[in-house]
């Protein structure tokens, strides 16, 4: 009651697949960064890997709050 | 030296100190209920007041936030001197007027003619600051400016309830100020978070419809249909698809309805059914991510376009499916949550399936990825 409320942010994420092996990889998000844009070359097969997915992800105790019920 | 004192208090209570005996008991016992009675309501509104103030106070700071986090990037999106402090109070300060609703034919097109001409007014207001601004700037610079709007508002309503209680001190309206402030608060968060979200062109909870929808159209060609909304054509098993979706990433939700219309009147393809993919609020204790399917449009907004879809369907006799993923307004508005994620792979499988029960062979399916296209391409 007293004490002022923390807030609480996500950590954004970005996930890019591979287009040839469905490799995966997460990173943290950059400006630019959309879903289904071209991204890097994947570190397995050096085949174009595609952003699939652009997520927030809040710490722990957040997501107990929300699952409680 | 609490035991002291309770000698001392006996001594004045007189020799005995039974408390019924006294009379000066009698006094502090009643005085305060007395004082209570008259004075109750007035330190009642005193606390509410202080309470609500508090509040207004934090609503006033997100709302300068939002102001100069807006002034901020167009300043750097535009990328030269000129100050446009001016402009986007004006453009805070923007209101629409509805239409008259006593009219026995309709309002829904004057809706539409209303939203567009506002539409149309901010976007050309917001390329008047710089003619090289790409269309996708421009659509997250409007985004920022109504989250900016809104919160404005939101602190204009509250702020005019909050004097009103205090200058009448009734305790009412300073109540039912007090009992939606959480809400308001909550709210008020979400749309100064979304505005980080639309900044950064990051996809929010509400782009999972167009997600779902821009999935399937990658590889395939894009035709305009609609302002800022393309289709694409795609079979499955046998059925003829029509993908529709706002233009990405630029931060929309294009015009769906229209281009509905305009695909199954203008264009005269026969449609056999409407799947459509949306995002809709949760009822507290509903989880966030969890799917539910149904029959009937599921869009938002004024309600334009979900009339235009409805008007369609009926005079085509075209069935309306409807998917929707369960979030909060927060997480609608706010950088799309790892648990809306998760249910992509579910909302891809629901969207064939229902296609494979609700149509037959060679029949044809409009699926329509409806939502801010904010972060998502396609």
């Amino acid at each position: 009651m007293w004490f002022k409320k923390k807030k609480i942010t996500p950590t954004v994420y970005t996930e890019e697949i591979c287009q040839k092996c469905g490799e995966k990889k997460k990173r943290n998000f950059e400006e630019g960064d959309y879903i289904y844009r071209i991204g890097s070359n994947c570190k397995k097969c050096s085949e174009l890997t595609m952003i699939n997915s652009i997520y927030g992800e809040y710490p722990i105790e957040k997501q107990k709050q929300s699952q409680e019920l | 030296m609490v035991i002291f004192f309770s000698f001392q208090l006996g001594g004045l209570l007189g020799p005995g100190g039974s408390d019924t005996d006294n009379p000066l008991m009698y006094v502090l016992w009643f005085a305060p209920i007395i004082i209570l009675m008259i004075y109750g309501q007035k330190f009642q509104s005193w606390m509410i007041l202080s309470d609500v103030s508090k509040s207004l106070n934090k609503l006033k700071t997100m709302k300068e936030t939002a102001r100069k986090e807006a002034i901020d990037y167009i300043k750097t999106s535009i990328k030269h001197s000129y100050d446009p402090s001016n402009k986007i109070d004006k453009f805070l300060e923007y209101f629409t007027i509805m239409p008259v609703d006593l009219d026995p034919n309709g309002i829904i097109g004057k809706l539409n003619h209303l939203m567009r001409t506002r539409d149309e007014r901010i976007r050309t207001e917001v390329k008047k600051m710089a003619s090289m601004m790409t269309e996708s700037e421009a659509s997250r610079i409007e985004n920022i400016l109504e989250a900016a709007s809104a919160l404005n508002m939101i602190y204009k309503i509250v702020r005019h309830f909050y004097l009103m209680g205090k200058r009448t001190t009734s305790v009412f309206v300073l109540v039912q100020l007090q009992m939606v402030m959480p809400l308001l608060l909550q709210e008020a968060e979400a749309l100064e978070n979304a505005i980080g979200a639309f900044k950064k062109g990051q996809p929010i909870g509400d782009s999972i419809g167009p997600m779902v929808v821009g999935k399937m159209m990658i590889g395939k060609e894009k035709k305009v249909i609609a302002r800022e909304t393309l289709y694409s054509e795609d079979e499955h098993m046998h059925r003829k698809l029509y993908l529709l979706k706002a233009e990405g990433p630029a931060g929309t939700v294009g015009r769906p309805g229209e281009a509905v219309q305009r695909l199954i009147v203008e264009l005269g393809i026969k449609i056999d059914a409407i799947i459509m993919i949306d995002a809709a609020l949760k009822l507290e204790g509903e989880k966030t991510g969890d799917i539910a399917e149904g029959i009937g449009s599921a869009i938002g907004g004024i309600g334009v376009e979900k009339y235009q879809i409805e008007e369609i369907a009926t005079k085509f006799n075209i069935p309306v499916y409807a998917i929707i993923v369960k979030e909060s307004v927060q997480d609608a508005i706010t950088v799309m949550r790892k648990e809306i994620y998760d249910s992509f792979d579910k909302i891809i499988d629901t969207v064939y399936a229902t296609i494979e029960d609700k149509t037959t062979d060679r029949q044809s399916v409009l699926i329509i990825g409806v939502g801010n296209t904010v972060g998502v391409a396609q």
